[in-house]
């Protein structure tokens, strides 16, 4: 299994810190992330700052990263002001 | 003068004197009021090098001209002295009201010198200044004594404990604000200075209301509909950074020797909002309302901003959000920067770990931190020790590699090897290891833009710009958070598409144009909203012909004078670096680029800066700047 996690305001607006999906390329994950959770948009979802297993993913290339049982893919909307 | 009470009082506490401290309508044009002015005040004062605990040392506390004006984000007020930390020049900013009230009480400033003889604090009412006997506020914290010396409408700016102790990194305290760096309170504690209270009924004379009025309703329009000002730090303060600093290995962990920590999710925004926040808190007239009231010891309190979290959280392998939101509430009291406090913790445990220092403290063991606390702020046990500081500890009991300060000042919770820009920061800024005086470039590595946080190019230009533009903020007396609305939201909004990944990879090539425009800044001899607000604030409230060319030039003005200074006091080039941790050590073994590559960009920052190879401003740049005159 997949754990998603969000952080930042993907986090707040949508409600939600933590999902178990099933295994498969990050887009998979996130079209199970969008119909387990529906007030999670499309675009915010590709608008999120991705990192599986704490190794940042960038480009389109991104979606078609395969995650395996036990991999963890983040989601952090962008923040700032410290 | 439009939009200055005009009047700043001098008050010697030697003597009892109050007089006229005199300033002239050109140095208020020239250095606009804040940091800038203060510096220009204490360049004037001093002939030669003072120590931070005389009675030559003297307190500057300064508003400016948006301070009380009703803009936006603009009760900040600031207060500059030489640092028991660092021997060098710091100005702290709160963001309390006593600025506010100063200022209704007639006065853009005070500029405190001497030593009492017994403990007093100041009161100053509509103009009238006096100084009272303080002897039963003594050993009292800063919220008993702040609700002692009155109710509303009175400004108050006060020491607790630590500040009484000289503790070196003492605040001071106004509402349950800090002016938090280098040991301002320590100064008032040696001068037996409890604090100030002001109150009083005057206005300041705006030159253009009607265009004034008009532009704040625009600025508070574009900070509420912004991604960062008007939503994330609404929502989530300052510690929403937490996570993404964690991710990209820019959180302070166990004192230095990482980016990030197993246990962030315990400690970071998400978590403090969901289970801990009771509510959003903010400044007078801001907007954004960052601020969080939390609880700690059954009462409603401050939350934590991000640099607490990281200090006295991560960087301790602190994982109990409930002991920060203690420990955080506990400093204020006592009147404790959280930084130098957490940090200086930090090292301690870290000396404790290497067998240098057998003084009971381990990271992740945190049961005894609040008792700590007392310790350092009454200078009990080796309480005394670390209320010395990073610097000082590592004179006694080595480490000097990692001990986390520059110049004295501990830094602050970026860890700078996967944020060079930041690193950069650390090393020039005038107060020591400040992320702000600093110009918080990490502002463009991945927290705002996402800049390569591992690459040096450019990195140089685009410190020195926002290190004047975050200077000449000050100066104004706006919070520095409204400069984040400058960042374009498509560039922050979008950061997977193609044309923001190519912008963020080429903006490192344009640090040349950045540098060319620093040193040509008439070419900005225009106000645009959009891009920055506060030049025209400034402009409708005085009547200055500010633009943005010359706001930014005030704020290199500024940054420059601070240098000499600075350099009168001692200060070096080899100063100008970082614990060899962060120059030497690889944050990633596998990463060649994971350490602050220093000694590169330094000779490009001050080449960019007009300074000669040891740091000093050159005459030429001092002319330029129209500081023809001011010399070491």
């Amino acid at each position: 299994m997949i754990t998603v996690k969000f952080f930042g305001l993907i986090c707040v607006d949508c409600n939600i810190r933590q999902l178990i999906v099933k295994e498969g390329t990050v887009k998979q994950v996130l079209n199970q992330v969008m119909q387990s959770c529906p007030n999670i948009s499309e675009q915010r979802l590709s608008q999120a700052i991705m990192f599986v297993n704490k190794q940042h993913i960038n480009g389109n290339k991104r979606f078609s990263v395969l995650l395996k049982d036990g991999d963890e893919l983040a989601l952090l909307s962008p923040s700032s002001g410290g | 003068m439009f939009g200055y009470a005009e009047k700043i009082a001098k008050i010697n506490l030697s003597s009892g004197k109050v007089e006229d401290y005199p300033v002239s309508d050109k140095d208020r044009e020239m250095f606009i009021g804040g940091k800038t002015l203060a510096a220009k005040i204490i360049y004037d004062s001093f002939k030669s090098k003072v120590e931070a605990f005389s009675e030559e040392n003297i307190i500057v506390i300064t508003t400016s001209p948006l301070t009380s004006s009703t803009s936006p984000c603009s009760s900040r007020f600031n207060v500059s002295t030489i640092s028991p930390l660092t021997g060098l020049l710091v100005s702290s900013n709160c963001g309390g009201s006593f600025g506010l009230h100063l200022r209704r009480a007639g006065y853009d400033g005070l500029v405190i010198c001497g030593k009492s003889k017994g403990k007093v604090y100041i009161d100053i009412r509509n103009e009238d200044i006096s100084m009272k006997n303080a002897e039963h506020l003594w050993g009292k914290n800063t919220s008993e004594v702040q609700n002692l010396l009155g109710g509303k409408n009175i400004g108050k700016f006060v020491i607790g404990i630590a500040g009484e102790n000289m503790v070196r990194y003492a605040a001071v305290i106004s509402e349950e604000r800090a002016a938090g760096r280098g040991g301002v309170g320590a100064v008032f504690g040696f001068k037996n200075l409890k604090g100030i209270i002001a109150s009083g009924t005057e206005n300041i004379r705006i030159y253009d209301r009607d265009n004034f009025k008009k532009h704040n309703l625009n600025w508070i329009k574009k900070l509420k509909s912004h991604l960062l000002t008007g939503e994330q730090l609404p929502k989530l303060g300052t510690a929403s950074l937490v996570s993404m600093m964690n991710f990209r290995n820019q959180l302070a962990t166990k004192n230095y020797s990482r980016g990030s920590y197993e246990d962030f999710e315990k400690i970071n925004g998400e978590t403090l909002r969901q289970d801990f926040t009771i509510k959003n808190k903010g400044c007078v007239t801001c907007p954004i309302q960052c601020g969080r009231v939390v609880k700690a010891y059954g009462k409603n309190v401050k939350g934590p901003e991000l640099e607490t979290m990281g200090l006295l959280g991560s960087n301790l392998l602190n994982n109990d959000m409930q002991s920060i939101l203690n420990l955080n509430h506990l400093c204020d009291e006592y009147g404790i920067d959280t930084i130098s406090f957490g940090s200086s913790v930090g090292f301690a445990m870290e000396l404790n770990e290497k067998g240098l220092w057998n003084n009971g403290l381990n990271f992740g063991d945190c049961a005894g931190l609040e008792e700590l606390v007392k310790k350092v702020a009454t200078r009990q046990g080796i309480g005394d020790v670390l209320a010395e500081g990073t610097r000082r500890i590592a004179d006694k009991y080595g480490g000097n590699d990692f001990a986390m300060n520059v110049k004295g000042l501990e830094i602050a919770a970026y860890e700078p090897r996967a944020a060079q820009g930041m690193g950069l920061g650390y090393a020039t800024a005038n107060r020591g290891g400040c992320h702000l005086n600093g110009g918080y470039l990490v502002v463009l590595e991945g927290l705002g833009l996402n800049v390569s946080g591992r690459i040096s190019k450019g990195k140089a230009a685009y410190t020195i710009f926002f290190q004047d533009l975050m200077e000449a903020v000050s100066a104004g007396g706006t919070c520095l958070f409204t400069t984040y609305s400058l960042l374009p939201q498509a560039l922050i909004k979008n950061p997977n598409k193609i044309l923001v990944r190519f912008i963020n990879k080429v903006i490192p090539s344009f640090g040349w144009l950045v540098g060319f425009l620093h040193n040509h800044s008439w070419l900005m001899s225009f106000n645009v909203m959009g891009i920055l607000p506060h030049p025209y604030s400034i402009k409708s409230v005085t009547g200055f012909e500010t633009t943005i060319g010359r706001f930014i030039k005030t704020g290199e003005r500024g940054y420059n004078l601070e240098r000499i200074i600075n350099i009168r006091q001692g200060l070096k080039s080899s100063d100008d670096t970082l614990p060899k941790r962060l120059t030497s050590e690889l944050q990633r073994a596998d990463d060649d680029d994971s350490k602050v590559k220093l000694d590169v960009i330094i000779k490009d920052y001050y080449k960019i800066r007009g300074w000669d190879e040891q740091g000093v401003p050159t005459r030429r740049r001092l002319k330029k700047l129209g500081l023809e005159g001011y010399s070491i």
